[in-house]
């Protein structure tokens, strides 16, 4: 009898204790996601918002107008050019940041002489402000002056272009830029992801029969790396994608639009035309791309571990 | 099948001797099992048999062939890790193939898609998978071959490991702790199918461990390592009975032996603290020496005989044997023996108990710590031998 009018006193104290958890645990969190709330949830609302009216910075008037800003959208040639090269930078840099930044940290990881040094000398671009760097950028790229094309015109008899001003290469030079920071952020994540895996893994490889470098690098590198490496072409995607303070730097986009892009021409309608409502449109867009990239990249890499 | 010698093998890293000169002779088809404590060199050692490192100085021969120069892949050794080391992503089918596709395919030829296309490809591949399941198959892994590492328990693991190094029928096997990581049943489990293995594989094993009892059961040859020395070479019996140096015999055998510290008087006998023992020693006069009773060769002192007496610290029951900690007046560490359940029914910590050493068993060590032998067999002389002093 007794047991039995103990049972729900105790379900009872154990609800409350399930309870008291449950608060302390949305206690605990309520911090961040205040924070989330006020620095992303609330202003992606405000520019989705906005993104469906003719609003201007300052204007007295704001009017619904649904989705004409995309209307126009789909036929402004300045956007889809930057939206272009957008792409094509995204596709110049990543794979090279990408493959790089491997490759050093395969090169510091084989050979303990000088780790310390090349690790250092590969993350500095990185601890670099790039806004400051770029007058140095300015500098080496420069037509006559410039380190580039003064070493071309010495050890090669070339006469280099003009890197930052001609339409053909502005946008390999800004990738360029860009690379030579990465390089040294992937290298690190590279690094951590090349720590991780047990040596043991490299011995058996060898008394298994791996007995070249390239062996063992399919049959235990490659493979441990499959999560390092999602992160890494996932995180240098959505960088290169908001490529912005070269451009404002260097370039404004120019010569002719060359080397606009996305998120460049955001700020100029946003800020320099006061077009909130258009550029919030465009914001809708680059963010929707921006998700469509990680989505498909973790969608892909989980079917891979599925499968393997 | 084959034999394998190590040469004055030496190797230093950085100003730390880790191996010192060691010489070993492992006959064809032999369990030689390397003990000894933690950081004395044991995986070292099997890393430069197995040419993952080099050694400073020495040799390694097989079939009195030297290897030293050969790379691990051309030296037909196979080596089975405390971490399994299975390769991650791939099945335990792969895993155990991978050997076999690494010696007998090219590159090219492994490809997924290329690989087809290269003439032969398709007979070798026919080949390793029937090795894959004849291995697969003496281990019990042949409901388990689609599984990937994550999905196995400890035991499978380790059986999956073993599997990857018999494949290629390698002439020697090398074994670093591979059953540490299990838990204590499926250790003894595992230790039996070893040693099973090993008989019928009728291959060289070294196998590496610091747990004396798979040690002494699974193999023909001990050797005992320290500090980068190979101390001593014997069967685990011998290894057992006649430990040719003090750490040797302080280091096999649980609960440890107990060492009498001692210094040999004019007419030879040794005097230990609180008794004398009169065998003859060769030892010169004055000198240090210890002797060494282990815990099953002490007991009570017969009712009546004069005996060391020693106080009960306490009793440790373990079931079908009782372990008691005593001190004896004048030694600093206390005296472990061990009795049966009946004879220990009445004792209880504090009682004063007469020791009855068992002489025929002592070991005498000289000051170095090295074997002697006491002069008259001891055996003949037991209990009355002992004077007190
Ligand atoms: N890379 C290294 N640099 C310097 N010393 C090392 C290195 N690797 C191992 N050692 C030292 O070499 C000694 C022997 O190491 P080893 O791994 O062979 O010991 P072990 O007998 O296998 O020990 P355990 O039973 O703990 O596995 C240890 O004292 C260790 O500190
Ligand atoms: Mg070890």
């Amino acid at each position: 009898m007794a047991d039995a009018n103990f049972a729900p006193m105790l379900a009872g104290a154990h609800r409350a204790r399930a309870f008291g958890a449950t608060l302390s645990g949305w206690g605990l969190a309520l911090p961040a996601t205040i924070l989330m709330l006020a620095m992303i949830l609330i202003p992606t609302l405000v520019a989705m918002l906005l993104a469906v009216t003719d609003y201007q910075l300052g204007a007295r008037s704001i009017q619904y107008i649904g989705l004409g800003n995309f209307a126009e959208l789909l036929n402004d040639r300045v956007f889809w050019r930057a939206f272009n090269n957008t792409l094509i930078y995204t596709l110049m840099t990543v794979p090279t940041a990408v493959l790089l930044g491997l490759g050093v940290a395969l090169l510091i990881e084989a050979d303990a002489f000088g780790r310390g040094f090349f690790r250092t000398v590969y993350f500095l671009p990185v601890t670099a402000l790039l806004v400051a760097m770029a007058t140095v950028w300015e500098f080496i790229l420069h037509s006559d002056l410039g380190l580039v094309n003064q070493l071309l015109a010495r050890v090669f008899g070339i006469s280099g272009p003009d890197w930052l001003s001609d339409p053909n290469h502005v946008l390999s030079s800004l990738a360029f830029i860009f690379v030579w920071q990465q390089t040294g952020y992937n290298m690190i994540l590279f690094l951590a992801g090349l720590k991780a895996i047990p040596s043991d893994l490299y011995s058996a490889a060898k008394v298994d029969g791996a007995d070249r470098a390239i062996d063992r690098f399919l049959m235990v590198t490659w493979p441990a790396l499959g999560p390092t490496m999602l992160f890494v072409v996932l995180i240098t995607t959505l960088y290169s994608f908001r490529v912005f303070d070269t451009v404002a730097a260097l370039t404004q986009g120019g010569p002719a639009n060359a080397s606009n892009v996305l998120l460049y021409n955001i700020y100029r309608e946003g800020f320099v035309y006061f077009r909130t409502g258009f550029a919030s449109a465009m914001t809708m867009i680059f963010l929707a791309l921006i998700l469509l990239v990680a989505l498909i990249q973790i969608h892909s890499f989980e079917r891979k571990e599925k499968r393997s | 099948m084959a034999s394998l010698d190590i040469v004055s093998l030496s190797k230093t890293l950085g100003t730390h001797a880790i191996l010192k000169s060691v010489s070993l002779n492992v006959p064809d088809g032999a369990f030689m099992t390397l003990v000894g404590p933690s950081g004395c060199g044991k995986s070292t050692l099997l890393k430069i048999i197995s040419g993952l490192e080099l050694q400073d100085d020495g040799d390694v021969r097989i079939d009195g062939m030297s290897v030293s120069h050969l790379h691990p892949k051309l030296r037909d050794i196979a080596m089975v890790f405390q971490s399994y080391a299975l390769y991650p992503h791939m099945t335990v089918y792969e895993n155990i193939a991978v050997p076999l596709v690494l010696r007998r395919l090219a590159l090219m030829a492994r490809m997924p898609l290329l690989g087809k296309l290269m003439p032969g490809t398709a007979a070798v591949r026919q080949k390793i998978d029937s090795d894959v399941r004849t291995t697969a198959d003496m281990l019990e892994l042949t409901q388990l071959l689609t599984r990937k590492p994550v999905q196995l328990s400890g035991g499978q693991r380790q059986r999956v490991a073993l599997g990857r190094a018999m494949v290629r029928d390698p002439k020697i096997f090398l074994m670093d702790e591979p059953l540490s990581n299990l838990d204590a049943k499926l250790r003894v489990h595992m230790r039996a199918e070893i040693a099973r293995l090993h008989k019928r594989l009728g291959a060289t094993f070294v196998y590496v461990t610091h747990d004396q009892i798979e040690a002494m059961t699974m193999s023909t040859h001990v050797a005992v390592m320290m500090e980068g020395e190979i101390l001593q070479v014997d069967s685990p019996q011998r290894i057992y009975a006649e430990p040719a140096d003090i750490r040797v015999a302080e280091f096999i055998g649980s609960p440890k032996i107990n060492v009498l510290p001692g210094r040999v008087r004019e007419d030879g006998a040794l005097a230990v603290p609180g008794f004398t023992i009169a065998g003859r020693t060769q030892l010169p006069t004055g000198s240090q020496a210890s002797v060494g009773f282990r815990p099953e060769h002490i007991t009570l002192a017969q009712k009546g005989v004069a005996a060391p007496s020693a106080t009960i610290i306490n009793l440790e029951h373990t079931g079908p044997e009782v372990f008691v900690h005593a001190s004896l007046e004048g030694l600093g560490a206390p005296l472990t023996f061990k009795l049966e359940p009946h004879q220990a029914m009445h004792l209880a910590s504090g009682d004063q108990v007469g020791l009855g050493l068992s002489l025929g068993h002592a070991h005498l060590f000289d000051a170095q710590g090295k074997r002697a032998p006491f002069m008259q067999p001891v055996s003949e002389v037991v209990a009355g031998e002992v004077r007190y002093g």
